[in-house]
């Protein structure tokens, strides 16, 4: 069962990745998604995660979805907070096999926000809020990630 | 004089040409908007079932029942005319064959990023007053009806 992201009033380090993340969506608004994509000019998923943590952590450098997921520098979370990761893994998605598309999707990551929402550069918004009651991406398999870097 | 006149008039009318049509603005979206069809390039067999869903793009909120509404400033001022050859050179190669045969066919299309709050909230086209297409996750998109 995917736990469900705590109420949550993020201070310190987890507010700063929060409004960083909120910043370099509104740095990029109007940009598609752009594979490989490092900056404001267009993310790709791991390319804007990687991007908001460096704001927060300047020695943070850059990780694609692999890493991010089983590189050591996060460890898996059952109870999420503000700045954490939301990790999709690949493969096909209930709310398309239901409608008869088998189609096997990429991993995908993003970044925790609140209770409701996350945010992240998706193929078909660029960087954009996605909240919970989002039926596609609601209904993907999920995980979630902590930075080991954040000590609490 | 009105020997010369008529075929230097007749000249004009040919060179002109028939005028163009009046692009779209942002304004035209303001609305309620039905899902028609549902296309996508590599998931023939996709089953429609969102058709008949209502979308509505408000000043002040969007109404949004398949992916979250947009509870504070939705934003229209990311759409922006743009001509075929542009839009498929640029964006839209990856499309739908019946999207872009449409756009095809379109003097151009309002194209660009409804947003909320100042962030990317939905990438859209528009190729008539009654005609949209709402890009989806997967290669998805959403052929919108004016309602």
């Amino acid at each position: 069962m995917t736990p469900p992201i705590a109420p949550m009033m993020p201070d310190g380090i987890r507010s700063k990745l929060v409004e960083a993340a909120q910043k370099a969506a509104r740095d990029c608004a109007g940009k598609l998604y752009k594979y490989g994509g490092k900056d404001t000019a267009g993310f790709d998923c791991s390319g804007f995660v990687s991007y908001v943590y460096r704001q927060v952590f300047s020695s943070f450098t850059y990780m694609d979805t692999t890493v991010l997921e089983s590189g050591g520098q996060f460890a898996e979370t059952t109870k999420p907070q503000a700045g954490d990761l939301i990790f999709f893994p690949a493969g096909t998605n209930p709310y398309e096999v239901a409608r008869k598309n088998t189609k096997k999707f990429d991993d995908h990551v993003g970044i925790v926000i609140d209770a409701s929402t996350w945010m992240g550069s998706q193929s078909s918004t660029g960087v954009a809020v996605v909240k919970t009651t989002n039926l596609w991406w609601g209904a993907r398999a999920r995980k979630f990630l902590k930075y080991k870097g954040i000590s609490e | 004089m009105i020997r010369y006149g008529l075929p230097f008039v007749f000249v004009l009318g040919c060179a002109t040409g028939p005028l163009p049509q009046k692009a779209l603005s942002a304004d035209q979206i303001r609305g309620k908007w039905m899902v028609v069809d549902v296309a996508c390039k590599d998931c023939q067999g996709r089953t429609p079932e969102e058709k008949g869903v209502i979308l509505e793009f408000d000043s002040t909120r969007i109404y949004n029942p398949l992916f979250g509404n947009c509870d504070a400033r939705p934003g229209y001022d990311l759409l922006a005319p743009v001509v075929p050859a542009t839009l498929l050179r640029e964006t839209g190669s990856a499309w739908p064959a019946s999207v872009k045969a449409d756009v095809a066919t379109a003097p151009s299309s309002l194209y660009g990023f409804v947003t909320c709050e100042g962030v990317n909230y939905a990438q859209m086209a528009f190729t008539s007053p009654g005609r949209g297409y709402y890009f989806a996750e997967g290669g998805v998109v959403f052929v919108l009806a004016r309602r």
